[in-house]
């Protein structure tokens, strides 16, 4: 079978969703013959029918004894005290803030009656812009997870002891005074590089009474790379953000910059404010992504040329663009620099440099420069620092300073070792018999410091260890003392975000499982008297002539959630050190990976991070953005090397099924599934961190495979020379991507209906746009087969009567050229909506539950193609298909255009699931929302009391048997109305921006727009008029009230 | 000749018929019982932990329903009040009563009072108050003479077909928005003419499920 270019054959595109669905291999149509499975009985259940009827009887029997009670007498428990603020029934936001790594976000928390249920971005904090990723998201959810440590525990003989507090008290206050006397000789600290300031003078105190206690920080996303080639080209420690908004021309390397890292919030932000094209006249403002990565990311996935290179070669594919830059071009450094000999020695190595797309690379090299002031390039952490420091030294001459990115001193947390030495320090400490006591705070080098380095082996030879954490996990199962700690939205904190804007951090509600913040045990250690964590942030900031010393700033900062004029200097003029950048570039050239010696990227899970996240469900259940695993890790192995070993990984039976392999690489072997990724580099494969946990809890626990065994003692995430072996075995990995497919392929192959060119996706290239620009809209006009007189005018056929909308009518319109497929909305929506999770078996059998997907399409060679992610909500139809198949009525047109869910009335004949051609019709298969955030047998129930406080008490929680889905936040409308009338307004002619649904309040990138469609001066009413703007299958003529402007490319003219 | 029936068979279409008119109540008896709608009991009323007296407060004393029940017009819920509420007056007022000694319990304890509720719409109807007193309808309307009552009482079916009158024909119950809590208000001619134009601008869900339900 050959790969054919689309193109070639003919003029239309083929969408396509995996390399089986473009090939339409035998067993693939036959996977796909039905939407849903068959047989509704699941082993998970247990409760068989049979049983069921056995039960029913007996509940008749006591119903006849008088057992139930007629009225059951619900009691109404007023405050004793009403506190002022709260009104019941009425949520508070409160602002806080969320550290994540070097980063801090503000966020403001909803809280119903003393209760947080959900996290949104807070406006006026400039890390957030009121917008927040799936992470932060899914936190609230993390406060109330049942597998959090409830209680201190101690090892004894082997085993875990649960103790308490004033055990922990006891031991604490006599082994540190021991410590003391002598000067904490043998007091060892492992932490994060928390960017808490409270944090930093706490560790000051400690010195003053452990002159000789040794602290390490370690975090295995640490920015260790991107820190050394920052000071590597400045000749100094320093910050480097991106100001996407400014670039016209983006080139990242190995770099996520959309989706990883700090301030990847505003980079999402600022990318797509310069793809927002409303008109051809728009388009010379776009901007252009060049990626040239390894792995499949985020990024990649939104770039307009993507080249896939392996890590390796990255450096020399940096060099060549330089050489081609600074030689064929006459880029100059600007007068500060110094040249320091960067032509002569880019120059020099001509001949032996390996040879890239010739082609690519000019056209790349002068798009940048055309663009200067404008362009920017960007280098992941994987790479090595010189490669960083490369690229800063083109940026500078690129003259970029100021407006594509900007330099900023390391605020507060100034770290210039690196993270994975730390480690690799702490465990040599450990094993020469050094460490009598090491604290370890809200870190977990059990799991995930690097394999090589053996730290949970090391650890035991410390005399005491003592693990503060949310769980008992791997590392707090081994430590002498495991703490529980207080989760963010339960104590005070303070932090600094990347740029150095500071924010104190307050609690929501009192600790659940009386957990001590890491301040605390800090406090404690140093022997502090008041160790409250109020007191202690407090003192940071309000002590003497501290910022916040009067009460009325003080007071401000809590409200705004951000300390004001806390933003860190900017470095003044910074000049490169191009000799010790010439000095280091002999370090670039790399070799390229070959069959026999492959080389491995690993990444970072999208969802769960390192693995920390590991036992959050929304986020186990969060389709990963690029291959749409769930519940799972795989490799991740390029089309045409799983071609060329004849790996047998492909969809069957309608579930994937991953050939397992045994990856060997730096003296470990890993055993998992292949997952084919199209784009991947040839002999370049792909893992994901954070799977495989052994003590995360209920839901994570043996999750994937754990990949950390591989790393290497210096934590490095790219290695070369492993080697692979097929195991000619399956193994089924959860994925959504070939589900909920809606191109007609059965109907296709039954000829049923003629669903020739029935694609829900529409892209289109700048230069087609400019040719075509009606090309998308033109796809709105329906056939006149499908049109009828009505009066004197052409109409399209209604099912129904003709809706009239004499108030407010809702619409929806989502930007597929700024929306980047983060899944930020449906971690957004799983949280307003009191979504449940189903589990991996349930996901495998189409039964999950979102009622917001992003589905993502190809088009192109599956060597190289172009992705297409499409958030698909409800449509809320016209001439809805599904409404007019209920047979009970529980799914109606309401008189604002929405297709409403009545779920009392529903009693599941799942004909409206059916009949919707967009499958966004979700069905309770189980009675998935009472067993709380994994689907467990029913005797297990008691896990959903404390999640159940997480529930939106504004939503429904939906029963078994029911039908679900996206009702556009109606919660949300009808306060926003009831709102216009207790302000005396008109509900029935809302301003626009009253109503946003959860997923357009979230969306980092704004791509999703709501509102009035009547008001013609609202913004989702004047992007509509544009040209860009279709339905989808419209065809159909079932009229979506949501509609998307088309995806867009920018390619070079050059390359086109 | 043997009797082909035994005497006692004479009895069995009495029996028959009392068992079948026996069963057949059962059933009626159990269905009305037990699977009837539980939140339109018009008539129920519990016994309160409290022997507080609507009659006393609201009709006797004129206190206004919002004094205690201060969410109605902000919220969704109308509110019970805390025990502090009772306090701000009984700290003076007949601190020693016997009648008293659950709130002041309370107050010494901080347990909350376990108020029996009476008013209960469907889990999955979602009312408000705010919306419905902030276009004038009054607390009669739904909740009846409560001035008049010792203890409170359900007097108005609270189903979907009562809510759904109203929403259809709401002029009769629209009132000025400064009598919304008088018990004693007549609509005079001339504002229920306005009443009716006013309520021409209502809109009311009627067929749109989501009013109600989300």
């Amino acid at each position: 079978m050959t790969h054919e270019h689309p193109h070639q054959k003919d003029e239309k595109l083929t969408y396509w969703r995996s390399v089986d669905n473009l090939h339409r291999t035998e067993t693939y149509i036959k996977s796909i013959e039905s939407e849903f499975e068959g047989g509704q009985q699941s082993e998970i259940s247990g409760l068989q029918r049979r049983s069921m009827l056995k039960l029913m009887g007996a509940s008749m029997a006591f119903a006849g004894m008088g057992v139930a009670c007629r009225r059951p007498e619900a009691k109404i428990l007023p405050y004793t005290k009403q506190p002022e603020d709260i009104v019941p029934g009425k949520p508070n936001y409160y602002a806080t803030v969320i550290a994540d790594g070097l980063d801090a976000v503000g966020v403001l928390v909803e809280s119903h009656e003393g209760r947080p249920t959900k996290i949104e971005g807070n406006p006026d904090h400039h890390g957030s812009l009121g917008k927040a990723d799936m992470a932060m998201q899914a936190s609230v959810l993390e406060l109330y997870d049942p597998d959090r440590s409830v209680t201190p525990t101690q090892a004894f003989k082997g085993q875990r002891m649960p103790s308490n507090w004033i055990e922990w008290d006891m031991f604490a206050e006599e082994h540190f005074a021991k410590l003391a006397e002598r000067d904490g000789e043998g007091l060892y600290f492992l932490t994060t590089r928390t960017p808490s300031p409270t944090h930093l003078r706490l560790e000051k105190e400690l010195k003053k009474r452990f002159a000789k206690a040794v602290f390490f920080a370690y975090d295995p996303l640490a920015l260790d790379n991107t820190q050394a080639g920052a000071a590597l080209a400045f000749g100094r420690p320093a910050r480097v953000h991106y100001h996407l908004e400014q670039a016209q021309v983006i080139l990242t390397l190995q770099a996520d910059p959309l989706m990883t890292g700090p301030e990847h919030l505003l980079h999402a932000s600022g990318f797509a404010e310069r793809r927002r094209v409303y008109d051809t006249s728009d388009v010379s403002k776009m901007n252009r992504l060049y990626a040239v990565e390894a792995a499949c990311t985020v990024t990649g996935s939104n770039a307009d040329h993507r080249f896939r290179l392996s890590a390796a070669q990255t450096g020399d594919f940096l060099r060549a663009l330089a050489r081609e830059l600074f030689g064929v071009l006459g880029l100059t450094l600007p007068v500060c620099c110094k040249d320091g000999g960067i032509k002569a020695a880019l120059l020099d190595q001509v001949a032996s440099a390996p040879a890239f797309d010739k082609k690519f690379i000019a056209a790349l090299a002068k798009d940048l420069k055309a663009n200067m002031g404008h362009s920017v390039i960007i280098v992941g952490e994987n790479q090595a620092p010189a490669v960083h420091a490369l690229a800063h030294v083109i940026n500078m001459a690129l003259g970029g300073e100021g407006s594509t990115f900007s330099l900023t001193e390391p605020s507060m947390v100034v770290c210039t070792e690196r993270s994975a030495d730390q480690c690799r320090d702490l465990v040599k400490s450990l094993n020469d018999g050094k460490v009598d006591t090491l604290v370890m705070l809200d870190v977990n080098p059990a799991y995930n410091a690097p394999g090589a380095l053996g730290f949970a082996k090391a650890l035991a030879k410390a005399k005491t260890s003592i693990h503060v954490g949310l769980y008992e996990d791997e590392t707090g199962r081994v430590a002498s003392w495991h703490l529980p700690m207080a989760h963010f939205l339960e104590t005070w904190s303070d932090a600094v975000s990347y740029k150095g804007v500071a924010s104190i951090g307050q609690p929501l509600i009192a600790p659940l499982h009386a957990g001590r913040s890491t301040l605390e045990v800090l406090a404690q250690i140093a022997g502090i008297a008041d160790r409250k964590p109020h007191a202690l942030v407090q003192t940071t900031w309000r002590q003497g002539s501290g910022v916040l010393a009067a009460e009325k700033t003080w007071r401000k900062a809590l409200h705004e959630g951000v300390i004001p004029g806390s933003l860190s200097a900017k470095v003044a003029s910074p000049k490169v050190d191009t000799p010790a950048v010439v000095k280091a570039l002999s370090s670039l050239a790399g070799k390229a990976p070959t069959a026999q010696a492959l080389e491995v990227v690993v990444m970072p899970s999208y969802t769960l991070r390192d693995g920390r996240l590991a036992n959050l469900s929304w986020l186990q259940e969060m389709p990963d953005p690029v291959t749409k695993i769930v519940w799972a890790n795989a490799m991740w192995i390029g089309p045409a090397f799983a071609k060329k070993i004849g790996l047998t990984s492909g969809l069957d039976k309608r579930k994937y099924m991953g050939e397992l392999v045994e990856l060997s690489a730096n003296g470990v072997t890993l055993q998992m599934p292949a997952y084919v990724v199209p784009g991947l580099p040839d002999y370049s494969v792909t893992l994901v961190l954070g799977y495989g946990r052994t003590a995360s809890g209920v839901v994570g626990n043996g999750v994937g495979v754990d990949v950390y065994p591989m790393l290497p003692a210096d934590g490095a995430k790219v290695f070369q020379g492993a080697t692979l072996k097929r195991l000619n075995t399956r193994q089924a990995v959860p994925t959504t991507q070939e589900q909920f497919a809606m191109n007609g392929e059965v109907l296709q192959e039954t000829n049923v209906l003629s669903m020739q060119g029935r694609d829900p996706a529409t892209l289109m290239t700048t230069q087609e746009y400019v040719r075509h620009p009606n090309a998308a809209s033109a796809k709105n006009d329906l056939k006149p087969d499908l049109m009828q007189k009505q009066g004197s005018e052409l109409e399209p056929i209604q099912m129904t009567k003709s809706w009239e909308y004499t108030g407010n009518k809702w619409g929806m319109l989502i930007d597929l050229a700024s929306c980047i497929g983060c899944n930020a909305c449906v971690t957004a929506c799983v949280a307003e909506n009191n979504i449940p999770v189903v589990g991996p078996e349930q996901v495998m059998r189409g039964r999950m539950l979102h009622w917001l997907r992003v589905d993502s399409y190809k088009v192109g060679p599956v060597e190289e193609p172009r992705t297409i992610l499409q958030p698909v909500p409800c449509m809320h139809c016209e001439n809805a298909p599904c409404e007019s198949v209920c047979p009970v009525a529980a799914t109606s047109h309401d008189k604002e255009g929405l297709n409403v869910m009545t779920y009392n009335r529903c009693v599941g004949t799942r004909y409206c699931g059916n009949n919707c051609p967009y499958k966004v019709r979700r069905f309770n298969y189980f009675d998935f929302s009472n067993s709380g955030d994994i689907y467990v047998a029913p005797e297990k129930k008691e896990r959903r009391k404390l999640l159940q406080m997480q529930y939106n008490p504004d939503v429904t929680v939906r029963y078994r048997g029911v039908m679900e889905k996206c009702t556009y936040c109606t919660q949300r409308i009808q306060e926003a109305k009831i709102e216009a009338l207790r302000q005396k307004q008109d509900p029935n002619a809302l301003p626009d921006g009253a109503v946003t649904p959860a997923c357009a309040q979230t969306c980092p990138t704004q791509a999703i727009v709501f509102g009035n469609l009547n008001d013609p001066t609202s913004k989702v009413s004047k992007l509509k008029q544009g040209n860009r703007n279709y339905t989808m299958l419209n065809e159909l003529n079932v009229r979506p009230r949501t509609s998307y402007l088309s995806r867009l490319f920018n390619p070079n003219p050059e390359l086109v | 000749m043997a009797q082909i029936f035994p005497k006692w068979t004479n009895k069995l279409p009495v029996v028959l018929l009392c068992v079948i008119l026996g069963g057949a109540s059962f059933v009626v008896f159990v269905f009305w019982y037990w699977f009837s709608p539980k939140n339109l009991e018009v008539g129920y009323q519990p016994i309160q932990p409290v022997h507080y007296s609507h009659k006393l407060h609201a009709g006797d004393l004129g206190i206004d329903c919002r004094y205690c029940h201060t969410g109605v017009e902000v919220s969704a819920v109308a509110g019970v009040p805390p025990t502090e509420r009772c306090m701000n007056c009984h700290t003076q007022v007949k601190p020693n009563s016997l009648k008293l000694e659950p709130v002041m319990e309370s107050w010494r304890t901080g347990m909350p009072i376990h108020w029996v509720r009476v008013h209960k719409v469907a889990d999955y109807a979602y009312f408000d108050h705010s919306a419905h007193i902030s276009v004038g309808v009054g607390c009669i309307s739904c909740h009846g003479r409560v001035d008049q009552m010792e203890r409170v009482r359900v007097v108005e079916p609270l189903s979907m077909g009562w809510c759904l009158d109203c929403h259809r024909n709401p002029a009769p119950h629209l009132r000025p928005l400064d009598q919304v809590t008088n018990m004693e208000y007549k609509p005079t001619e001339e504002w229920r003419q306005i009443a009716k134009l006013k309520a021409a601008t209502l809109h009311p869900p009627v067929e749109s499920c989501s009013g109600c339900h989300r």
